[in-house]
């Protein structure tokens, strides 16, 4: 029911975001009832968000109040898959990271984006407890004068 | 005329007997006034060793003074071990500077306090005081040369103590700042590693990540 919907948001950030939209929507539907919630989908909702939404109502016989608070449930249910990269990624990136993961994980996660230029490249990786480090700044650590040597070679850097 | 006899005779006698009466008083007055001058005499020779031992006394302090100031001094020049060599030099120079005023100090008021009281006294008294009083210098000048040599023999052992932890700091710290420029360096370029990798290559490598933590079940 909510796949469609929950695949348009791949982080933590973009959920949050979305669950502060349906809090929004909530609310106009404690104090104004549907015409408060019309506006509120027309006039505060990303427009993406706000067709999906409308759509699913539609789709699940109109109850708004049930919906939204079965949306919000879903999200908080999601798995959180911690993601450090080196560099701020493009919408592309982003999408076939949360693609690599839908594939060993199914569709119900989150990746909660972090960036830190200090790892140099990789990815430091964490979830249900794991810690993974795949990062350049810690291959780099770990390795002999030997591979230091060779990425000085390569990019022409004196460490 | 034999009563005129005996009126003439006890006229002698008792002129013989006041004339007598008189030189008996002269003497006595004579006796008495010089030993009046005698009793003068000993107080006043009483007195340069009192003087003496008074300005001994004030001089000692005077040198315990300087010897405290200097050690005050040493003790800052033996503190200043993180400063420098030259810093050190001016406090060695201060701890002499003061030790030789005070010694100066000390020697010029014994100085003026003699010479007030001594001319006040007689030739004689005089002639005491300054044989004791040159005897006293030369007891107090080998005290002072006693003095400066051990506060010298201290100065040189603190200035070699100074120098060692000097050195010391100084090889510790350019120790130190090598490791941090190796430090920096490495980390520059470690930044310069991660701006040399452009999009593509980065989103790459995060596949990769992403694909060896499935290889390894972090995802199971």
């Amino acid at each position: 029911m909510f796949s469609d919907l929950l695949n348009k948001v791949r982080t933590k950030a973009e959920a949050e975001f979305l669950v502060s939209e349906i809090e929004l929507l909530l609310e106009s539907l404690y104090e104004f009832g549907d015409r408060g919630f019309d506006n509120v989908l027309k006039t505060r909702v990303r427009a993406w968000a706000g067709a999906d939404i409308e759509i699913l109502i539609k789709e699940g016989g109109g109850a708004k109040k049930e919906f939204l608070e079965k949306l919000k449930k879903r999200i908080d249910e999601l798995s959180i898959v911690n993601l450090k990269v080196a560099w701020d990624p493009t919408d592309d990136a982003l999408d076939k990271f949360y693609s690599k993961l839908k594939e060993f994980l199914g569709d119900n996660l989150l990746i909660n984006l972090e960036v830190d230029p200090k790892i140099v490249g990789g990815a430091i990786i964490s979830y249900m407890g794991i810690y993974k480090d795949f990062s350049v700044a810690k291959l780099l650590k770990d390795s002999g004068p030997e591979i230091e040597e060779i990425i000085k070679d390569k990019l022409h850097l004196d460490f | 005329m034999l009563d005129q006899n005996i009126i003439l005779a006890g006229a002698i006698i008792f002129g013989v007997l006041i004339a007598l009466l008189i030189a008996m008083l002269a003497t006595y007055t004579f006796f008495l006034r010089r030993e009046r001058y005698s009793e003068r005499l000993r107080a006043d020779l009483a007195k340069p060793d009192k003087l003496v031992e008074e300005a001994q006394t004030r001089s000692i302090k005077i040198l315990e003074d300087a010897h405290r100031k200097a050690r005050d001094i040493l003790s800052l020049a033996e503190n200043i071990i993180r400063t420098d060599e030259e810093v050190l030099k001016n406090e060695t120079e201060k701890v002499a500077g003061v030790f030789t005023g005070s010694f100066e100090a000390s020697l010029n008021a014994i100085k003026l306090e003699a010479e007030k009281t001594l001319t006040n006294l007689p030739l004689e008294i005089k002639d005491l005081i300054i044989k004791s009083f040159s005897h006293y210098q030369k007891t107090l000048d080998e005290m002072v040369r006693q003095s400066n040599l051990a506060l010298e023999k201290a100065i040189s052992e603190a200035t070699k103590k100074v120098s060692l932890e000097l050195e010391r700091a100084k090889a510790k710290k350019v120790r130190d700042l090598d490791r941090q420029a190796a430090s920096i360096v490495k980390e520059v370029n470690l930044k310069v590693l991660g701006k040399s990798l452009d999009g593509v290559e980065q989103e790459k490598m995060v596949i990769k990540a992403l694909e060896e933590a499935k290889r390894q079940g972090m995802f199971e």
